[in-house]
Order: C-alpha cells, then structure tokens, then sequence
C-alpha cells in the first residue's frame, strides 16, 4: 500500500506543470571599453520596453550565455566568421578614440618617453594596436590590464576614451575601435537581442551613444571613378589544408570592383576569394601604380577587419617589397559591403610598382577553422594613384 | 611538431603542427626547393610554451631545410614577420609584452 502511494505521488508531481519562474534576463556582453557606452543605452531599453537586461563585461569572445554582443572588429573576427554571431545583424554604433593620459602639465609629448611610472595599456584583443604603438617601452614599463579601475588610476596611460581617469588626455595615434554589435545564433533571448539592436540603432538609442562613441570618421580621399582594379592574377598560393576546408578558393575573384555580398548568414558569400592561412594571390594593375599623394592602394576585404599584407613589384616574379604587414583591412565608409584598408608605395620606399602580392595576415591555424572563409576574404584590389 | 607533405597543387607545400594537438599551433608553407614560407599561426587561446610561457603567433616565417644527423630536416636559421605576444599560462594576451616586427628570428630544430 505504502509502495502505490508513493508512486501515485510520483505520478501527480509528474504531470504538474513546471514551476513558473524568473524569466531568464536578455544578457549582453560587451569589452570594458564599450561598457560605459552601452550601460546607459540598455537601462533606457530595459525601461521602454520592461526587458530586463544584464550587461556582463569581458570580451565578447565566447559569448558566454550572451544573446547579443558587442565588441570590437579584432573581437569579433571569429565569431561573425564562424556564425555564432549573425553576420547579418552586424551594426557599426561608433567610434572610440584613444587617449594618452598624462599627470597635469607634465607636457609628455610621448609616452615612450616616460622613465619615472608605469605606462598602463588595455590588455586583451581590442588592446592590441595600442600596445604595438608602445613597443618602445620595455615590458617591465608597461602595466597590461583589462582591469578598468586600475586603468583609470594610471598616472600615465593609452586608453579607449571611455575608460581614461583624471589627468591631460591628449591626442593618440591608434586607431579608434570600432563598436559593432551582433546577435548571437541560437541564444535564449535571441528574440528580444533582435529587438535591443533594432533600438541600439534607434534615434534615443544614437543620442545616447553619442555620449561615448564618435560618429564615422570620413572616408579617405575620394577617388576618381577610373581608378583602376587588378586585371589580371599573375601567380597565387593558397595551402592544400585551406583549399580543403574552403569554399572560395578562385583567386580570379578578386579581379574587378568590389562586388562581394553575403547571401545569408554563415559560410554564404559571393565574389570574393578566402586567402586561407598565409595564402596569397599576385596580380596586375593593368596599369603602373605610382607613389603620389596619400595612399596609392586600396584592398576591400569581406569579413570584419582581418588583417592583409601588401607587397609590390615591377615584375610579376618579384622581387617583391613589403608596403604593409599584417594592416587591419576593416575600414567602412565607402557603401560597398567590404571593408577596406589602404597602402602607400613610399612605406617601401618604391616610386611606382605593377604588381601586387596581397597575402593573408590573420594567420589563424587551418585545422583549427570551422568556416569556408578562413583567412583574409578579398573582394578587390583597387590603384588610387597609377598612369 | 609534426612535419608532413602538405599537397602539391597549386603548389607544393609542407604542413608542420603541434604534436598532440595539431590545431592549436600550425604553419603552412609553400614548398620552393630547400626553401619553406607560410603562415605560422596560433589561435586565440594561444599555446603554452614548455617554458611556462604563453604565446600568441601570427606570422610569415621563411627559411631553408638542412639535414640534421639523424636525417631529419630542420630550420637552423629562419625569419619572421608578423606579430608575437607572450604572457603567463593563465594570463591575458600580451601581459608580458607583444611585438609585430619584419624581423623575427626563429629556429626549428630536432629533439
């Protein structure tokens, strides 16, 4: 009797309907630089639209139970690439400009020249341009950390705008980092992260933002609708491994104007070429390209801002000579769906050049890649001065 | 590191990995006679070093194959361009400092 009792009690708590409980919070991760930017942008939708919303702060790389993300370009490379994140969701909110941090009147000029502290730097990916600018510091003068409250304190310091404490802020010559925020696929509040980037992209949501983050600088100079692109491929390379894992190997491609478009989420592109890991595909200008004023190429790259290198020849066999190594090629701007960066011949010293050799600079272990685009995505090779 | 043919179209390549776990450490090369150039690239976790160091790498490293004694090949004298950053095996990226330079030098040798 006491055993039918028992499992008739087992029965009844079977079939009660789960306990009602808390609804899960729409949580948002974002880095340290963007969090202040973000906080006040996300109480404002938590209040218009009753979503509780978390912020959680750390690179947005894994996302960690986050249905949205924001983050860097260098932060979000992987996760856009490889479809965790809805590259179609990916909206730019602004720039953020670093600062150099000095004590009042010290009149530093450079930080690389501080000999009496500590020059504290953001650790982590979205760091990483700044602490290359100080590679003149030896590492025992450096404080890398991604912690904010500790950077806020630095006496001396090169930060993201949004994390800089008391102090001179004067001008830094790193690129600004690029907030971008994107939907995570499959999360639990994929839903409502929907509904957040659509508001993240609103007017109060902008006004807001405007606070922290600076709109689109402009793009480079303009550039006559003549400027030529690659003609012709002269030689390429692209690693066995890469061509396996692939699914847009054609280095012909790139020829042309930019025409590269995402068709639908992962791994869904056309008219580009994935270099794969260190790949690289030489071409011809059809023309001379000449060192004139500002930058003499321009390469447009797919995905994010990975990084390309550039060399430059007057013959298609080389020798080649380096004009950028391992630039980030993630600048917008100029309404295609490619990114783009820009190379000067001067930074090799050479006057003009026909041929060019782009070689992939993300680098990223083939074996370890879980998308068909792995390494730097080229849409198109474009002359900015030529005859 | 394992160091394996790594196919022969467009080009002949050599493909070296991190034994035990090929993934976390890899190059590519392209194949020119004694000559080997390609990536050498770590992903975002980094690998740790058997000098309790971690280490993020994403470079082009180039150099030329001679026979060590045993017969095996290795790289006495090679170069790197690109971008190295080091920190303690549970630390950031960086925290111990980073470098991107034209001019690495590296050794791939036997054990």
């Amino acid at each position: 009797m006491t055993s039918r009792l028992f499992l008739c009690g087992l029965a009844v708590l079977a079939s009660m309907p789960p306990r009602a409980t808390a609804a899960e919070p729409l949580r948002v991760r974002t880095n340290e630089a963007f969090a202040p930017c973000v906080r006040p942008v996300l109480a404002a939708f938590a209040r218009e639209t009753g979503i509780a919303v978390v912020l959680d702060v750390g690179t947005p790389d894994p996302p960690l139970g986050a249905s949205l993300v924001v983050g860097d370009d260098s932060e979000l490379v992987r996760l856009l690439e490889g479809g965790r994140a809805d590259v179609r969701t990916a909206a730019d909110l602004g720039y953020l400009p670093w600062v150099q941090v000095t004590p009042p009147g010290a009149q530093v000029s450079s930080l690389a020249s501080v000999t009496d502290a500590r020059v504290a730097v953001l650790g982590g990916p979205a760091g990483r341009l700044a602490r290359e600018s100080l590679r003149g510091l030896s590492g025992d003068r450096l404080l890398v950390t991604r912690d904010a409250t500790e950077l806020s304190r630095a006496t001396y310091a090169l930060l993201p705008r949004s994390l800089a404490g008391p102090g001179e802020h004067g001008r830094a010559d790193v690129a600004p980092l690029l907030a971008t925020a994107a939907v995570v696929v499959g999360s639990p509040r994929e839903a409502d992260a929907r509904r957040l980037l659509v508001f993240l992209q609103g007017a109060k949501a902008r006004s807001l933002l405007s606070a922290c983050l600076d709109a689109q600088p402009p793009a480079s100079s303009a550039v006559g609708a003549a400027a030529p692109y690659a003609t012709t491929v002269a030689d390429w390379w692209i690693p066995a491994c890469s061509l396996a894992h692939n699914g847009y190997n054609d280095p012909n491609e790139l020829l042309g104007g930019p025409n590269a478009v995402n068709l639908g989420g992962k791994d869904n592109y056309r008219g580009l070429v994935s270099l794969g890991q260190g790949g690289w595909i030489v071409v011809d200008m059809g023309s001379t390209v000449v060192n004139g004023p500002g930058a003499d190429v321009r390469v447009f790259q797919a995905t994010a801002n990975e990084e390309v290198t550039v060399y430059a020849s007057a013959s298609p066999t080389g020798p080649f000579t380096l004009i950028g190594l391992r630039e980030t090629c993630g600048r917008r701007g100029l309404g295609t769906f490619s990114n783009f960066c820009e190379f000067d011949l001067a930074a090799g010293g050479l006057a003009e050049a026909r041929y060019l050799k782009i070689e992939d600079g993300e680098i990223y272990p083939c074996l370890a890649g879980d998308t068909a685009t792995e390494g730097a995505d080229i849409d198109a090779v474009q002359a900015l001065n030529f005859r | 590191m394992d160091a394996a043919a790594g196919g022969s179209a467009p080009k002949p390549g050599t493909q070296v990995v991190l034994t035990g776990d090929p993934g976390a450490l890899e190059a590519e090369f392209l194949s020119e006679g004694l000559m080997l150039r390609g990536g050498l690239g770590a992903t975002a976790d980094g690998v740790v070093a058997n000098e309790s160091l971690r280490l993020w790498v994403r470079v082009i490293a180039s150099g030329s194959v001679t026979r060590a004694a045993d017969g095996r090949g290795e790289i006495r004298s090679g170069t790197m361009m690109g971008y190295l950053a080091f920190a303690h095996p549970s630390g950031d990226e960086g925290t111990l400092g980073s470098c991107s330079a034209a001019d690495h030098t590296f050794t791939l040798g036997i054990r």
